[in-house]
């Protein structure tokens, strides 16, 4: 008897549905599978068995072919053990087919029969939902993120045979299934919450901090070891604009497709913060493997990356950063076909001025210039020139450390970039832009037009300066978003002359 | 005609190796022209050198003509001259060890041109590079030739200002006047070409190795008439230039600092020890007695904001980072918004009281 029945597959970050189709006929007795499979999907063979048998469920010995559809698409994971199981039970009879009409099923089998979490459940429900199926049947440990996608009827399952259970049930009674899932307990004790008011004094990098959350700009801080530059970088999450709905679902489906979703009660609502070591890979950092999972960066999609010492990093890996930093997003390339990747996330770099940290107080810096220089030039030109913002982080006083100082908190900050954002989204309401960072070439000039004493003044300030075209469009843009912080609807002299406060030092000095 | 055979044969002897300088200048003493030393016989060299050198040196006659000598000279574009010749610079001829020979490109200091060297370490302070390149820069300006040693740090800023400034100035290499050394000075070296010389004792294609440069040292201070000190630590090649100095009978001075500057150190001990101190370049124009076509510029008083005036006040002391402006700042109970002090220390800039370096913001005089 012949039986199809319906499964998920990723394929990068794409979803796709896929069906998983078996016969059971009379012949020599075996267990064929088909369909470009990888060494996850052809092992499912031996789980679904056992798992069966385990359930109590005797195979009779007949010739079962499995084939999961479309064939020219490589077949990767266990994600398909439970398809393939629901889709032999119905083979043989013990289910009715019309009992898993539109319905996707997706999960990884356990010897036992348990069900064990996949990954990429939340684009595949999503998926499901967009080629009309009705229900969805999951992993438990899945549940909560496959819950997000509403319209559906999602349903959680554990075991094989609840699963079986389920299937077998009348049309009323399965309406009211309910999915018993433990809530996270995590919620009534959160980790540290993290508060701009614990950092004392370093006023100037706040601000520099303040105006590179409201607009989106990558930001760069150079400082001596010890001035706080790590404390900062992990602050700027809680002052970053809450996600919207539609990023948060981004950002979840890319967690959900490196399976990093649990735990956090479905849905991602904070913005990520990524702080990769700089002794990571280029394959790391942007995605690798053979179906590459989904890099640091893209884990950093709509967060912050941060990039602690970061001349320390291998240069290979910097540059991989370009296309990113431009496109917002990373193309893998690998024999089993090409894969994007989302990767629009704020990089935040951290330095020191020189290898011993010191430079520029010649007292204790015991570099020479062109050990600083060589330290300067580890990144390269094409990095530093996407980074709008770099700011001086000084070493900390002592006294300052221990005074008891009422500092301004995350709350009171991310307050004013949302009213920042607030003047963003009603500039871009007609344009694709979101943030003053992302503005391009002639965008520029269109959305941030400057008054002929404004002209006049950047004029000046370049001829003074000696400062290349490029820095003038990344002056602009933060000039932008120095005016919105500000309320103002025109950028003035004041808003660009802070903006040049915030420009790199050029030639590395 | 005499002239040029002349110096081929120098030029000749010069490239003959393993020959001292005080040799040479011995030879050239008694014989008196080199085309006589060109023509020693065996015998007499042996006689004069021992058996060893003479070996090599009729070997070296052998194989290389003085001619071929003198033509790769002029391949590379340089010029010689040696010792009691009309060009060879006379205040080279004063020393007690005096060199044989002088390659260099470009020219050779004029005769009676009042020229300082201005000497310093390779690592510099942000203060030291402001002072070089502000002392360079009013010296040329009144016409005084700068000699240094065109390495990197102090050499080559104050060269480097001297000639922005249009005013000559000569390097002095321990390599050969054809060795570039370092690397990263090559348009010092082909603008010095230019707009003075680059100037060595050694033979062309000689390498840079650390023993030659304090060699070097003793023509760059013979060569001028004052040493100008900009910024030495405690040990330093730069007391080597001194001491050279001092048995020349040059002028020493030097560039005070700060008592807690490691970079100063070695300056304030040489004015402890009675060096003359340059707080102005007007001061060693006016002990020279060399005219001052300038004058002392007092800079105009410059109308600040309250901003600017309070960020000058605090940059007065040490150049700072912005932040450390702010902390300053907040100390001194001010309540300048971050954009307001933006404002105020881009002012300074614009108005070149102030210079952005490496992050700090140095006060370029005091207002």
């Amino acid at each position: 008897m012949y039986c199809k029945v319906l499964t998920g597959a990723i394929n990068g970050i794409e979803s796709y549905i896929a069906s998983v189709e078996v016969d059971v006929s009379t012949g020599l007795p075996g267990f064929e599978m088909v369909g470009l499979l990888g060494h996850e999907v052809r092992e499912a063979r031996e789980r679904v068995k056992v798992a069966l048998k385990n359930t109590g469920i005797q195979i009779p010995a007949t010739k079962i072919t499995v084939s999961i559809t479309p064939a020219d698409m490589r077949k990767e994971g266990a994600a398909y053990d439970l398809p393939i199981a629901v889709a032999v039970l119905i083979a043989l009879g013990n289910i009715p087919m019309e009992y898993v009409e539109d319905t996707v099923i997706i999960g990884e089998l356990g010897l036992n029969g348990e069900i064990r979490s996949v990954k990429g459940v939340l684009p595949i429900v999503r998926k499901a939902k967009e080629a009309g199926c009705k229900r969805c049947i999951v992993p438990i440990l899945n549940y909560a993120e496959a819950a997000i996608i509403e319209e559906i009827d999602v349903v959680g399952v554990a075991s094989l045979e609840e699963t079986i259970t389920y299937l077998t049930q009348t049309e009323e009674q399965r309406m009211k299934w309910e999915t018993m899932v433990e809530k996270p307990q995590n919620d009534g004790k959160q980790e540290m919450e993290l508060d701009f008011a614990d950092l004392n004094g370093q006023e100037g990098v706040r601000r520099a901090v303040e105006i590179a959350a409201a607009g989106f700009h990558h930001i760069l801080m150079v400082g001596p070891p010890g001035s706080g530059k790590t404390m900062v970088a992990k602050r700027i999450p809680t002052i970053l604009p809450d996600l919207t709905m539609e990023e948060s679902l981004e950002v979840s489906t890319i967690y959900s497709v490196a399976g990093m979703l649990h735990g956090s009660g479905g849905l991602m609502k904070k913005r990520p913060f990524l702080d990769p070591h700089h002794t990571i890979s280029e394959q790391a950092l942007a995605g690798g493997g053979r179906i590459p999972k989904p890099g640091v960066i893209s884990l950093a999609h709509r967060g912050v990356l941060f990039l602690d010492e970061m001349p320390e990093f291998r240069r290979s890996a910097l540059e991989i950063l370009r296309q990113p930093l431009e496109d917002k997003r990373v193309h893998i390339a690998r024999t089993y076909g090409s894969f994007i990747y989302p990767a629009d996330f704020m990089l935040v770099a951290a330095m020191n001025p020189c290898p011993c940290g010191y430079f520029p107080d010649r007292n204790r810096c015991t570099c020479s210039e062109n050990e600083v220089k060589r330290y300067m030039h580890k990144i390269s030109g094409p990095i530093l020139d996407r980074i709008d913002i770099a700011i001086e982080a000084p070493k900390v006083d002592i006294r300052q450390l221990s005074a008891q100082t009422q500092n301004e908190s995350s709350a009171q900050m991310k307050e004013r970039v949302m009213e920042a954002r607030a003047r963003q989204e009603v500039r871009f309401k007609d344009s694709s832009y979101r943030f003053n960072s992302e503005l391009k070439g002639a965008d520029i000039r269109e959305y941030c037009p400057l008054e002929q004493a404004e002209q006049e003044f950047m004029e000046q300030v370049f001829n003074r300066m000696n400062l290349s075209a490029r820095s003038y469009h990344k002056l602009i843009k933060v000039a932008r978003t120095i005016a919105d912080l500000d309320g103002a609807d025109k950028i003035t002299q004041a808003h660009l002359g802070e903006a040049v406060c915030y420009r790199m030092n050029e030639g590395g000095r | 005609m005499q002239n040029v055979e002349e110096k081929m044969y120098a030029c000749w002897l010069d490239h003959v190796p393993g020959l001292w300088r005080t040799q040479k200048n011995a030879l050239l003493k008694m014989l008196g022209t080199p085309s006589e030393m060109y023509k020693l016989s065996e015998n007499e060299i042996k006689h004069l050198l021992g058996r060893d050198k003479a070996e090599i040196w009729m070997n070296f006659k052998k194989e290389n003509s003085p001619q071929k000598v003198y033509e790769v000279l002029k391949r590379e574009g340089l010029s010689y001259t040696y010792y009691g010749e009309n060009e060879f610079p006379k205040k080279l001829m004063e020393i007690p060890d005096a060199p044989f020979s002088i390659y260099y490109k470009g020219s050779l200091p004029e005769e009676n041109a009042p020229m300082v060297a201005m000497i310093g370490a390779r690592r510099y302070s942000e203060y030291g590079r402001c002072m070089a390149e502000y002392f360079a820069d009013r010296l040329s300006g009144n016409g005084i030739g700068i000699i240094s040693g065109m390495a990197m740090g102090i050499d080559g800023i104050s060269q480097r200002a001297a000639l922005r400034a249009g005013g000559r100035s000569y390097g002095v290499l321990g390599s050969g006047a054809d060795v570039i050394y370092p690397n990263s000075n090559k348009d010092l070296y082909d603008a010095l070409c230019l707009q003075g010389g680059v100037i060595s004792e050694s033979v062309p294609g000689t390498q840079p190795i650390a023993a030659l440069f304090p060699q070097r040292n003793r023509i760059i201070s013979a060569l001028a008439d004052v040493v100008l000190v900009v910024e030495a630590r405690e040990k330093s090649g730069t007391s080597i230039t001194v001491d050279m100095a001092l048995e020349q009978g040059r002028e020493v001075y030097v560039i005070p600092g700060r008592c807690t500057d490691a970079l100063s150190y070695g300056c304030n001990k040489l004015l402890r020890q009675g060096a003359n101190a340059a707080v102005t370049p007007e001061d060693i124009l006016e002990d020279m007695g060399w005219q001052n076509s300038g004058g002392v510029k007092r800079q105009k008083k410059i109308k600040l904001t309250e901003v600017a005036e309070s960020i000058c006040k605090i940059l007065e002391v040490t150049p700072k980072t912005q932040d450390e402006i702010l902390i300053e700042l907040r100390k001194r109970k001010y309540t300048y918004l971050v954009s307001e002090v933006c404002q105020g220390l881009l002012e300074l800039e614009m108005k070149g009281i102030a210079e952005r370096i490496g992050g700090q913001y140095h006060l370029l005089y005091v207002v």
